[in-house]
Parts: C-alpha cells; structure tokens; sequence
C-alpha cells in the first residue's frame, strides 16, 4: 500500500494527459533527476509512464537501465502496469531481465536490466529506477526522446556542488531552464534527430578533470595513453627485428603497422567507472599477449613507431555514427574507437591498426571524411582524408556460333575496394561470390596480393554454358558483372571487350551516358563491341537524387 | 599472406564421463595460420547454473613452436553472467590465449558437472567446428554406446559447419545409455493396455470412412494447443477423460482428438492402434520413442492418422513422421512399420501472374499463389504465429521492391483446404531498356528470390523435410496487346543429396531460378 501511495505522487501528474493520434503508444513523462557528489560518483533516478494505444503499441511497455557492475550498481528498480480503469500492479522481481552488455569483448562490466510486459491497449506502463555510479569525468547527457514515440513531458534535473560551474548543450532542442531543470513538452512522434542535453560540469577541485575544449579532451585521453605507448625493451627489440634491412620511412611503418595489423583484436573492458575504457593496456602487455583492442592495439604501434624514432598520436573517433561527434560538446563519450596518426614528411598519416585488410594511406571508408581528435597538447577537432577506393577492371569475351560465353577478367583494386576483396577471400567465399556475380561457372581465379604494399590483382577465368538471352530472333546482352562494389568513396573503370563469331552483328546499342561522376558508352572497333563504363562516387559514396536516373542506367 | 584461409585442426579432444554428472574435457587446438589465431585464439564456454551446471578445473596455456608454455593466469579467465532473470541464469567461461603464432597449439582442460546426474541418452558431440585428428571418450563400464553420423568416429572426423538444408541432428555424436531394463513387445503391451483404457466405455460413432472420421475430428474438434483462427479454443481447457468427452465439449489436446479418432474408427469397426515414431529400434526404451499416431488394421497392412495436427490435408501424416520407422502397439507385441511419405504432387505451390507489361518499362497485375498439402500447412503453421498485420508485412517481404495492395488470403485456417493468396502487384523498373526496344523478362517470380544453394560448396548432405513441386505460370500482355505466356516448373521426389551429389543438386535449381530470365517479350518503343 505504501508503495502504491509513493508511486501515485508522481505518476498522477501525467496520467490523465491526453495522447495524440495515430500513435501506437504516448511516452506521457520521461524524467531523470542526478545529483553529483564532489567525487564524481552520481545517483540517477529515472521516471517514466507510457500509455500503451495499440496493440501494435504493447510492445513499447518496457523499460531499461544500463550500469557498471564493477563501479556501480542498480539501488532501484520498479515497474508497474495498469490495465485500464485497474489500479496499477507491481511487476514481481523475477519478470526483470539482466543482461551483460557485451559487444564481442570478453569481457565487459556494462550490463543492463529491463524489464517488458504484455500490455493491453488502454494500459498505463510507469517504471522508476535508481542508479549510482562513478564516472571518471563529469559529463552529463540525456535525450529528451528515445525513439519514434510521441513524448507528452521530458525533464532533465541536475543537482551539483553548488561551486561547481555548469554547461549544456542542446542538439535538436530548445528546452525550458528553469535553475538546473530542462524541460519539453508535447514532443511528436518520428522525430528526424532525437532532441538531446549535453551537459559539462565544471568542479572547482583537481579531482575530476574540467573538460571545457577538444584541447582539454585530448589532454585528458593523451595522458591516460602516455605512459602505456612507451617502448619497453622487448617492444624496441621487436620493433627492431621487424624493420631490419628496410630504408625508408614508409616501409617501417608499413612493416610496423602490418605486424600489428596481425595481431588479434580482443577487448577486454575493466575499471570503466575510472576512466579503464579510455585508457589502453601497456604496449608490453600487448605485444607479449598478442592482442588488444583498438586502443592496446594503436598503443602498441605507436611505441613501436616510437622505437624507430617515428611520431605518432592516438586519434579517437566515432567509427559508427560519427554524428555523434559534435564541435559545440568537447567530450570523451562521443568516441568509440581509436586509430594512430603517423608523422611524415608530407604530413600526417592516419592509420587504423585493428582493421586488418586496409593499407597505408588508406582508412575503412566508415572512417573517411570522419570528426577525429589526435591526442596532443592544443588538439582541436580535425576530419580525417577522404580516399576513395579504385578498381580497375578489363574483360575478354567471345561470343561463340552458339551463344555460349567464354571470357576472363582481369582486375586490380586499390585502396577501400581491395581491402574488401582481402575481407572475402579470407571468408573463404571468393568463388561463390565470383560465381553468384558472373551467374556462371569460374574455371580458374587466381589472387596475387601486393600486401602491405596497396594493390590487388584479380585474375578469372570463366565459361558460361547457358546461352545468350533469345528475344523474338534477337540476342539480348546485359553486362557481366553487376556493380557491387558501391560501397564509399569509390573510383571504378571497366571496359569490356567482346569478341564475336562472324555469324553475330549488332542490332543495336544503348546510347551513351556521361554526368559529371558517371559514364559508359557502347562502340564497336575492329570488328569488337566495347563498353567503357566509369563511376566515381565521393562523400562516403552517397548519390545525389538528381543523379539517380543517369546512375541506374550506367548500373543496368 | 595475411588472409591466409583458416587451417586450424583439433589434435586431441579428449572426454571422460564420469557418473553421475561429469565430463572432463582436454583439447588441444594446432593454429597453423593467422587467420586461425583471430578465429580460434579465445574460448568461451557457456553454461546454466539454473540448470545445475558448472564448471570447474579450468586450465589453459599456450604451447609455442618452439615448445615454451605460457599459461593463461586464472585472473585472465572471465566468469560473466550473460543473462539473468529469476532464477534462471545463463554464464560463460572465457579467456584469451597469450602469444600466440602460427604454429601454436592451444590447449585446455575443465570438468563440466552436471548436479542431479546425466539425463539419458547422453549425447557427447564427437565433432565440432574444426577438423578432430583424433577423439578419445572413455565411458564407465555397464554404459551402451551408440554412434551417429559418423563413419570414422575416433579419428580425423570433419569439421561440422550449420548449413541451411541440413539434416537436423546431422553433427556425430557419441549417444550414451544404460542397458534397457524392458522390451518393444512389453513396451507394446503396455501402450495397447493404455489404449484400451483410455478409449473409455462409453461409445462414440459418426458417420463416414475413416479419412470422413479424421477430418470431422480435425475440423469439428478445436483444438486446445494450435491458434488456427477458426479452430481455437478461447476458454480454459479441462482435461477429457474420455474420446466421448471430447466429443460432447467440442474441444481438445491434439493428443485427446487423435484418442477420439480412434474411438470413432472403433465403432466403426475398426482395430485401432497407437503407433509411435521410434528412433532406435535397437534400444528398447520409452525414451527412444517420438511422435504418436493412430494406427489403423486393414486387409493390406496398416493405415496411419494424426488429426491432432489440424494443417494435414486429407491423407497425410505430419512431414517430420513421413518415412520414419514406427511401433505399431498390438497387445500380442509391437509391429515395426515405415511411414508412408506424401509425393510432389500433394505438396504443390501453384504461382500465377497475369501481367500488364506498361510503356514506361514496370508491370501490374494480379498473383494468385495456392498451396496444398505439406506447402499449404508451412503457410499455415506461419501464420499461426502472426497477426494479421504481421501476416501482410510478411507476404510484402516475399516481393521485395514491389508494391503490393488488395491482399486476399483464404484457408489459412481451414485444416484440409488449400492456401490461396491473391493481391494485385506493381514493380516499376521491371524491363530492361535499349533504345528501341523493351525486354520483359519472363523469370517474374525469381526476381524476388535469391538462388536456394548459391553457396559452391557443400559439407553436410541437403536434405528436403518433404517432396514438393513448384508450378510457375506468368502471363504478360502488353499495350500493343501481344500475349506471352512463361511457365516454369520444379518437381523435387528426392529427398536427400550427399555433398558429393551436391553440384547436381545446385545446377538443377539454379536452371529453376534461371529459367525465363532470359527470355522475353519484346516491346517496341516508337
């Protein structure tokens, strides 16, 4: 009974608010109210009630808390259902799910616990919980929507050490401040960007640090990465063994970068509540267990480019949504991944040690055109080089007296593309993707790799038993290879040579197509049909909708 | 190289079973190239203490070429919970090898305990991901054990990799029990007894054959564990007692209606039988029987029933009964029978098109797709499970890239009938385009599918869970008002194909998927 009164104090407020139309279910209060100790450990309590109007909607009756159980733990956590005209029922401990938050690592003291209940329509879902943690800086987020429901009353309140200088940041929002409390009403549903408060905290002791620049940011991450990137004597020995014999400058970091390339990539995430998710294991350590995570594994380059009296720094970024990455929010929190940024003579060189296919010089294309933060004194936020990947592709074909095909390809790729065609023959499913693109039967392929020097050679050899396409006594050609490869900046030029028996004449040809980015065009020479097709996409290899008519016929 | 092909093979995997509950594995793991140090250089082992597991005595190291050992500290193996919820509890063991090159072997022991003992058979997997050089099991004296799915089964066994189309259950195993403590003519005796006593004494009759008894049991009856729209029991159930109550209330566990079945074909004269599907007949024990039908005598052999499953259409037994060995319970002794198997022709998927092919190069018409027999009841099975909306969305996912509007389904509900499914269809984009011409492939269908076995190359064997047909009939008409009609059609009788015969298998379905992608009406554009 106490319970029920507790919980109708707050909820009440909410209840009987009317819910808009057409929506399957009405957030009517999503809250959260932290209070910040001087130490940096904070107390959050969340709120929440959700009017389930469909049944499509009862899927929306649940709720989650994440937390760390190494640095801090769930004090609270209640749910409650009311079906309609009932009164609200406690949902029994043993209906909450807890479940490690683990993506890939093998270790990782992220967890979450939820809870989700079948509701009717008509039915109020309220949930409350309570969370302390340690959190090595103190920074603050909250988003006042978390999906495509519509949000009758979010609030954000803050309590903090009175001496303590406090500042947000609102991303898609413009919330009511009133003191330390940020509010939004009547939120529609299916926003484009989720409206989000970003917050920085200020203190007024040494404890914590005060994170008010990218400068202040890359400090804080660079010293947590410092000492770790230092050459112990068993890295400046293997750092040694693996340049013996080699001159230049970029064939020892090609050599140095490939060895860590190799090596596994495996996360194990400890002491995250003191800062452990940002601070890399020692070099040493990686190099004598052979693996790491991004940043043990970027750690342990730079203390072997730092053997060979190369420079280098630790750049964090966003690897999958780099939207995160705001210049207006200086924050550790925005980046999930860590890459090196190589000193030379033209400049730096930004290399990504846990992707294992990409070469010197170029990135995975998520990481192109991407915010990043190199780890040095004076940082500001910089965006990394876009290169995009290249093929280069000939095919040989004859047209037999019969219609069947015969041909070879020869191809060479460079860059983001050859780094894919890498990612699949180490599948092992090279020839079935070769087979499923060509519809047809590969008799021979062969692969000669130049790596960690950049350039891929592709060498197919293919027979093709069925025969051309018959329409009303014509003989319909379509191209060989459907394009695939779109996928980033990318740079491709394919002609195609074909060969035909005497019997064979062409009827006709497609007319040319030229835009700015695309082309292909279709002549005959010497007897021999040829196609020139070209494509070049930049901007991670987004196609502009005015283009998308010449882009599908250079693609049919 | 560096994406040098994974080669990594188990040298030794070695299990001893201890009664009541243990199991103490040694492997050691040879990692010849790079690519088997990123796949195969860490270990997580799951286990459920909810269920009574654990796991005890972990110890691991890493044997370098050059033989030095580097153990993997105990601090360095993790214990996480990965699911929690009540009681229940789901939790891995799992840890890195350190240093680690091409030519290591990783080794590791650990003693899986199961409190409360084994539950038998007990079946211990011989294979697994990789290739197994060699495979020691040391069982306790008086254990029977029984090997699956495997020729040589201590020595080099294959790596076992999931495949879609394979045989359930197809990864060898090392299947332990106890001597049976009874026999199939007692077993036998025991189930005609249970008959005898669960058909009652009150009589139940209705006319007709036997297949006009099982369908009136199929269709009258709702049946309290399947949702089939028009066949769900919305109260709550009481257990019947007897076929004749089942018969008054009108309602039942499939295994309730399959008794009263009996009872009608009792009445009518008939001997009636339980049959069970039998696993291993050489294992005389209750634990080695699955599924149970009704047998029914006649002058040529046995005539078998399952109305319990409301989707069979008239005839047929559920498809993983089809082909099974079964025990027919007579109180003189049990009578070992082969299930009948549907053909082709009963499981047939019927897709017809009549399309308007535009000048602008798209088509729009009407699909009518109809279902019989097992085809018709994989339909019905999904459905069960969905909304309506949900059943709409689904059936859009099948044409993807088309629009889809006027959805009309029927039967999904009724047991015996055909599934039939009507919409109206629009795919812009359909024709290939020249500058004079439009070319309307004829493969309509196929668009939407990709090939069934795009993969070149085959492990485990493919094996069909029953015969079926595909029969393909699309029709364009085009503005000028030339007709073209396309038919394509697959009859798939064989069940089951070895890897070697694999090749075969693929090219006969990929001249399916082909057929008609290159042939076309031809439009003229003026």
């Amino acid at each position: 009974m106490l319970a029920f009164l507790l919980l109708t104090g707050w909820f009440q407020e909410v209840a009987s608010a009317p819910s808009p139309a057409g929506a399957a279910a009405h957030v009517l209060l999503r809250e959260e109210s932290v209070v910040v100790e001087p130490s940096g450990r904070h107390t959050t309590t969340t709120r929440g009630v959700i009017r389930i109007l469909t049944s499509a909607g009862a899927r929306h009756a649940r709720a989650g808390v994440a937390y760390d159980d190494a640095s801090g733990n769930i004090v609270e956590f209640r749910a409650w259902i009311q079906s309609p005209g009932g009164k609200p029922q406690e949902i029994a401990s043993d209906g909450f799910t807890d479940r490690s938050l683990s993506q890939g690592e093998l270790r990782s003291p992220l967890r979450q616990r939820q809870i989700e209940v079948a509701a009717e329509p008509g039915s109020l879902f309220i949930y409350q919980s309570t969370v302390v943690a340690q959190a090595p800086f103190p920074q603050l987020e909250f988003e006042f929507q978390e999906n495509e429901l519509p949000v009758g009353h979010s609030r954000f309140r803050l309590s903090a050490p009175t001496a303590w200088g406090i500042r947000s940041v609102t991303f898609a929002a413009e919330p009511t401040r009133t003191g330390n409390t940020w509010e939004l009403r009547d939120l529609p549903a299916r926003p484009r960007t989720l409206p989000r408060l970003a917050i920085t905290l200020l203190p007024d002791n040494s404890t914590l640090p005060r994170l008010t620049s990218w400068s202040d940011v890359a400090t804080w991450l660079g010293d947590r990465a410092e000492l770790a990137a230092r050459p112990s004597p068993s890295v400046s020995a293997q750092a040694q063994r693996l340049t013996a014999g080699l001159t230049t400058k970029r064939e020892l970091i090609q050599a140095l970068g490939a060895f860590v390339q190799q090596l596994r990539y495996i996360a194990i995430s400890k002491h995250v509540g003191q800062g452990g998710g940002f601070t890399p294991a020692a070099a040493e350590t990686v190099l004598s267990r052979g693996y790491g995570d991004c940043k043990d594994k970027s750690t342990l380059l730079r203390a072997l480019l730092r053997a060979v009296n190369i420079n280098s720094w630790l750049v964090a970024m966003n690897a999958t949504n780099r939207s995160r990455v705001r210049p207006e929010w200086p924050s550790p929190r925005v980046f999930d991944h860590a890459i090196v940024a190589i000193e030379t003579e033209s400049g730096l060189i930004y290399f990504d040690p846990s992707d294992p296919y990409s070469t010197l010089g170029y990135l995975p294309p998520a990481q192109q055109g991407s915010p990043a933060l190199v780890l040095r004194p004076g940082a500001t936020l910089e965006v990394t080089p876009e290169r995009p990947g290249e093929i280069e592709r000939k095919i040989t074909l004859r047209l037999e007296q019969d219609g069947r095909v015969s041909g070879r390809i020869l191809e060479t790729s460079r860059g983001a593309a050859a780094a894919e065609n890498r990612a699949v023959l180490a599948s092992g499913a090279y020839d079935s993707r070769l087979e499923s693109l060509l519809h047809t039967q590969v008799t021979q392929w062969k692969v000669q790799d130049g790596f960690p020097e950049d350039s891929l050679h592709l060498y197919v050899q293919f027979e093709r038993e069925s025969k051309l396409a018959e329409a009303d006594g014509l003989f319909v050609w379509k191209p060989l290879l459907q394009w695939e490869e779109l996928r980033g900046p990318l740079s491709i030029h394919e002609i195609v040579e074909i060969e035909f028996h005497p019997r064979w004449t062409v009827e006709e040809l497609p007319e040319p197509v030229r835009s700015e980015a695309f082309s292909a065009a279709w002549f005959l020479r010497d007897g021999k049909l040829f196609i020139d097709r070209q494509l070049r996409t930049k901007n991670g290899g987004v196609i502009p909708v005015e283009s998308l008519p010449v882009v599908l016929r250079v693609l049919d | 190289m560096l994406f040098l092909l994974a080669l990594a093979e188990v040298v030794f995997w070695g299990t001893e079973v201890q009664l009541p509950g243990q199991l103490t594995h040694v492997v050691r793991l040879q990692l010849a190239t790079q690519a088997d140090i990123h796949a195969y250089g860490a270990i997580v082992l799951p286990y459920s203490p909810s269920r009574g597991e654990s796991i005890l005595g972990v110890r691991a190291s890493t044997v370098l070429p050059d033989g030095r050992r580097v153990p993997v500290p105990a601090d360095a193996i993790f214990d996480t919970v990965v699911w929690k919820r009540g009681d229940r509890e789901r939790r891995t063991l799992s840890w890195a090898f350190p240093a680690v090159e091409p030519g290591s072997v990783v080794e590791y022991e650990y003693t899986e305990c199961h409190a409360g003992g084994f539950s038998f058979p007990l079946r211990i997997p011989l294979q697994r991901e990789l290739p197994v050089r060699s495979r020691e099991v040391t069982v306790p004296p008086g254990m029977l054990p029984h090997y699956r799915n495997c020729e040589s089964c201590r020595s080099n066994l294959p790596a076992f990799r999931e495949e879609p189309d394979a045989p359930a259950g197809g990864l060898a195993v090392l299947e332990l029990t106890t001597p049976p403590e009874t026999s199939w003519s007692a077993i036998a005796r025991e189930l005609a007894a249970q008959l005898e006593e669960e058909l009652g004494s009150e009589p139940v009759t209705a006319p007709g054959d036997l297949e006009t008894l099982a369908e009136l049991c199929r269709t009258r009856i709702q049946n309290v564990l399947y949702r089939t729209d028009n066949l769900t029991f919305s109260g709550t159930p009481e257990p019947n007692r007897i076929p004749a109550e089942t018969w008054r209330r009108g309602y039942g566990t499939p295994r309730e209606i399959n008794l009263l079945f009996a009872a009608l074909a009792r009445a009518a004269g008939y001997e009636v039988f339980y049959a069970r599907v039998v696993s291993r007949q050489d294992l005389p024990d209750l634990s080695q029987l699955a599924s149970e039908l009704i047998a029914v005598r006649q002058a040529t052999g046995y005539k078998f029933f399952n109305p319990g499953v409301p989707y069979l259409s008239r005839g047929l037994l559920d498809f993983d009964e089809e082909g099974r060995t079964a025990l027919v319970a007579t109180s003189e002794g049990p009578d070992f029978v082969t299930l009948p198997r549907s053909n082709a022709s009963q499981n047939r998927t019927e897709r017809t098109a009549l399309l308007r092919a535009l000048p602008d190069g798209s088509v729009q018409g009407t699909v009518t797709l109809t279902y019989t027999g097992h085809a018709a009841a994989l339909r019905k099975r999904r459905a069960e499970r969905q909304s309506p909306a949900e059943r709409l969305a689904a059936l859009r996912q099948e044409f993807p890239g088309a629009e889809i509007q006027d959805i009309l389904m029927e039967n999904l509900a009724l047991p015996a009938a055909p599934v039939r499914i009507t919409f109206q269809i629009a795919v812009s984009r359909y024709s290939d385009i020249s500058p004079r011409r439009l070319f309307f492939p004829g493969h309509f269908f196929a668009r939407f599918a990709a090939p069934r076995f795009p993969e070149a190359k085959r492990t485990q064997p493919v094996e069909f869970p029953f015969a079926f047909s595909v029969h393909d009939t699309v029709t364009f008409v085009s503005a000028s008002g030339a007709e073209r009609v396309f038919h394509r059609n697959l009859r798939q009788e064989r069940l089951r194909y070895s890897p070697a015969d694999y090749p075969s298998l693929r090219k006969e379905w990929a001249t399916f998927h082909d057929a008609g992608r290159e042939v076309y009406l031809v439009e003229r554009l003026h």
